[in-house]
């Protein structure tokens, strides 16, 4: 056995030392790849650190990108609030220019539009005689009371004066807005709240409170939004008092002047009645006066031809006086018979075509004796013919009694002119004397019945002071219009206007 | 005939009008089924008096919705989809947030579907307040109760103000109704669904090492509002504790699924201890940091509303169920969706609504086995008669 083994030791000797190599080959090879496992475990380990680095860089881009994102979603979502609650005030503007009645304005206040605007709690609180509670959303009925009374005990509005605006999170010196702040914090329930004053016409007139039972972050975009609505809030208050005043003026003036026109009407109807009546009285005394005047220049006439016995030249003269004053009175009743037929609409004015030069021409031939006497000069300036539709008779008194006149108040040697003109609508007659002209005050008065002007040398110019009054009446008969201008002693102008055409006067 | 008539303006009495008479000049003066859309929570049992006065309708509900558009994008106040529909039907389930809500769903739909003869087809259109405690199990229990050959669409009803969320109730029967489901089972409807998010993924991927059902409780061992501070940073005091605003809602979490890629979940509240509540349950442990671009959010729509009007062969409407926050992310350029998709919606008529979180994903059309709760996502709905 031993030489078995010392045998196979001894043929094995070589074979040994083979496996003693390839041993120790094999030794070197797990020794290489230990070596390079080791090698690759610490490149793999560095790749990991590297990766788990590249992968933290890449989380930590992920954070500054989500960061970023989050800042402009942030400001996105101001920006959406901020729009969001512009465009609910635009809707109240809306609202508030819309009416002009308060309880449409404050029944515009709502849930949503308050929670649009950024708030949940909102009270408006009115001065008037007693402060009043005019609006209260989100306010519990517990809660209201305990306003109630505070309003009742305090007098917030002084307070508001010297501070327009509180804000719930600001420190204020006044004790008073401390308290305030306090009673609105704990008695309402409210984490944050702004008052803004209403002012108007510079009184504070109330105020608002605009609030949150929520916790909020962005107070300057709420101030911002809280001012915007308590300014155009006091504006329309302050215009809707302003429209209620004037209103209530307006309805005061308008019963006025109802009242005035009732009176006015009144005292317009009695004045046409007393005119009817004068009318009515001139036209039947007058009338009664024609018969004896009648008589008694009959009679004078009769005495002054002898023909109840002879008189002496004395007394002739005296009944010659008689018959003149007898005509002057006949003229002057006929006048007044005139103006009151033509007033009482008794007499219709007979429209006929006729030739308006060739009536004003017949007159001055007719006053030829006068004009002569005081030497005047006439200027007649006309077309040929001015032929259109008017009284024949009537315009010949007009132009009696205007030419009679401008004779009367010129002077010897003065210039009377007549004027006609003719348009396609009307004729215009203008009668210019050089006289004594008429004052200005005087020029509205001339055309009323027995007036007369009692200064310069109209006085001793004897007259019955209606031919102008008859005048007007014949031409507002006409539908025309007549007017004076004047300037003292530079003569007087009398200016009248016909139309043409017409159906029926 | 599906009608379909969006009126805005104040008051709301006048909207409702507008509506109401828009309906009747449409053709439709006797409905048998309404769904009436509204931008403002106060809606009123008064509302449905006006509108009655007009149409006719024998079963009406309706819910509060921050967003109405109808084509060609224009925002609505109000929004109503009629059917004359004689043998669908409208249900109620008061209380949703009781125990036993769902038994009593799934008892209350099996008689609506045994009065249908157990129809195996249509669509059931279902409105619920959002604020229900833990809307999976409504989820599940709307699953149990219609199977899955019914396709279905939940709206949570709410409404935004600013950042807020505020509820309304449910319009049925006349009445509105807290904490309450009503139903639309329209029998002979046939519909199409596809989704749309437009958000993707950004940064690493971390994973959730706690979480029960909707709520994470820890991402990488930490408390999981870390992973919104590490990448809002200084910026995340804009989570409040408690409700969240709006700009968080645009920055929600993926969860990594095989099958289905990203899952989107928003957080709806972060719990004192840092966990954060989600309103559909956790669908898996791997999430990623989500965020988009308007663009994104636009085509990924318009793409959408392509691939559904492509499975029903006589269309009649589109409903889209939108997320509030896609919504609000786009502002004005909501429009630009209904005027990209405008060659595929043809003449169409289209009522998109934002809603705060929906439910859905179940459609025999789709072939999707499972309902979910949908964030951060538009689904397409397109409505067409079932002329088998």
């Amino acid at each position: 056995m031993n030489s078995k083994i010392f045998g196979f030791f001894n043929l094995g000797d070589g074979i040994c030392w083979w496996v003693a190599a390839a041993l120790f080959l094999v030794l070197l090879v797990l020794i290489y790849y230990i070596w390079d496992l080791t090698n690759r475990l610490k490149v793999l380990a560095r790749m990991n650190k590297e990766f788990e680095r590249n992968l933290e860089e890449v989380d930590e881009q992920a954070r500054l990108v989500i960061q970023t994102d989050l800042e402009m979603n942030e400001i996105q979502e101001k920006i959406d609030e901020r729009m969001r609650a512009l465009l609910a005030l635009q809707r109240l503007s809306r609202i508030f220019s819309s009416s002009l009645e308060k309880e449409k304005i404050f029944a515009g206040f709502n849930n949503d539009l308050l929670e649009e605007i950024g708030f949940n709690v909102c009270i408006l609180v009115l001065k008037e005689t007693q402060p009043r509670i005019r609006v209260e959303i989100g306010l519990e009925p517990e809660r209201k009371k305990y306003l109630e009374k505070f309003l009742q005990e305090k007098n917030p509005f002084s307070i508001l004066k010297q501070y327009p605006l509180i804000i719930s999170n600001q420190n204020y010196a006044e004790n008073d807005v401390n308290q305030w702040q306090d009673f609105i914090s704990n008695n309402l329930a409210l984490k944050f709240f702004l008052i803004t004053a209403l002012v108007m016409e510079g009184n504070v007139e109330g105020f608002l409170v605009l609030g949150n039972s929520y916790e909020i972050e962005d107070f300057e975009g709420k101030k911002e939004i809280a001012e915007i609505l308590s300014s155009q809030l006091s504006r329309t208050l302050e215009n809707i008092n302003l429209f209620e005043e004037l209103f209530r003026t307006k309805q005061a003036l308008e019963m006025k002047v109802q009242e005035r026109t009732r009176e006015l009407s009144q005292a317009l109807e009695r004045l046409e009645k007393i005119n009817k009546l004068k009318s009515e009285f001139v036209s039947a005394v007058s009338h009664e006066f024609r018969t004896p005047l009648t008589s008694i220049k009959g009679y004078a006439s009769l005495l002054a031809k002898d023909k109840f016995g002879k008189v002496s030249d004395e007394i002739k003269m005296r009944l010659e006086r008689i018959d003149q004053q007898a005509d002057i009175l006949v003229d002057m009743i006929n006048k007044m018979l005139d103006i009151a037929r033509i007033e009482s609409g008794r007499v219709s004015v007979e429209l006929a075509k006729d030739d308006i030069t060739k009536v004003a021409q017949e007159v001055l031939e007719n006053m030829q004796p006068q004009i002569k006497e005081k030497n005047l000069h006439i200027e007649f300036q006309s077309p040929p013919h001015v032929v259109f539709l008017f009284d024949k008779n009537m315009i010949r008194r007009v132009f009696t009694n205007l030419l009679s006149n401008a004779v009367k108040f010129t002077p010897s040697q003065g210039t009377i002119r007549i004027i006609i003109e003719e348009s396609a609508e009307e004729v215009k007659v203008v009668v210019q004397d050089s006289g004594i002209g008429i004052p200005a005050e005087d020029l509205e008065n001339v055309f009323r019945e027995f007036y007369r002007v009692e200064s310069g040398g109209s006085k001793e110019i004897k007259g019955t002071g209606l031919g102008l009054s008859l005048v007007k009446n014949i031409i507002a008969a006409h539908k025309g219009k007549i007017w004076a201008e004047s300037q003292p002693s530079r003569g007087a102008t009398f200016i009248f206007i016909l139309p043409k055409k017409r159906q029926e006067v | 005939m599906i009608f379909v008539t969006g009126a805005r303006g104040a008051p709301k009495d006048k909207a409702v009008r507008t509506l109401a008479l828009k309906m009747k000049s449409a053709g439709a003066s006797d409905l048998s089924l309404c769904c009436i859309f509204f931008r403002y929570t106060d809606f009123s049992p008064h509302h449905l008096e006006i509108f009655s006065e007009i149409v006719k309708c024998k079963n009406i509900i309706g819910s509060a919705v921050p967003f109405i558009y109808t084509k060609p994008g224009i925002p609505q106040d109000i929004a109503c989809i009629g059917f004359d529909e004689s043998d669908s039907s409208a249900f109620f389930l008061g209380d949703i947030k009781s125990s036993e809500a769902p038994l009593r769903l799934e008892s209350l739909f099996h008689q609506v579907a045994s009065r249908q003869q157990r129809n195996k087809r249509g669509l059931l259109l279902g409105l619920f307040e959002a604020d229900i405690e833990y809307p999976p199990s409504l989820t599940r229990a709307i699953q149990r109760a219609i199977g899955l050959n019914i396709s279905f669409i939940g709206i949570a009803s709410a409404t935004l103000v600013g950042y807020r969320m505020k509820t309304g109730g449910v319009l049925y029967g006349g009445q509105v109704c807290d904490n309450a489901f009503a139903g639309l089972y329209l029998k002979n409807i046939r519909s199409a669904f596809s989704f749309a998010s437009g958000f993707k993924p950004v940064g690493r991927s971390s994973k959730v090492t706690s979480y029960y059902k909707n709520i994470v409780k820890s991402v990488e061992k930490k408390p999981a509002n870390l992973l919104y501070h590490r990448y809002f940073g200084p910026k995340y005091s804009l989570l409040n504790q408690g409700a969240l605003n709006l700009i968080s809602t645009l920055y929600p979490l993926g969860f990594r699924k095989e099958e289905e890629g990203f899952i989107i979940r928003a957080p709806s509240r972060i719990r004192i201890d840092g966990s954060l509540e989600f309103w559909g349950d956790v669908p898996s442990s791997h999430c990623q940091f989500m965020i988009s671009t308007k663009k994104d959010l636009i085509d990924s729509t318009v793409g959408a509303f392509k691939e559904a009007i492509k499975e029903i062969s006589s269309p009649q409407m589109i409903l889209v169920v939108d997320s509030a926050a896609r919504v609000r992310a786009l502002g004005d350029l909501y429009y630009r969706i209904f005027d990209l998709a405008g060659e595929a919606v043809g003449s169409l008529p289209v009522v998109s609504i934002g809603v705060p979180y929906s439910m859905g994903k179940m459609s025999f059309s789709w072939g999707y086995s499972k309902l979910d709760i949908l964030d951060h996502t538009a689904t397409i709905v397109v409505l067409g008669r079932d002329n088998e």
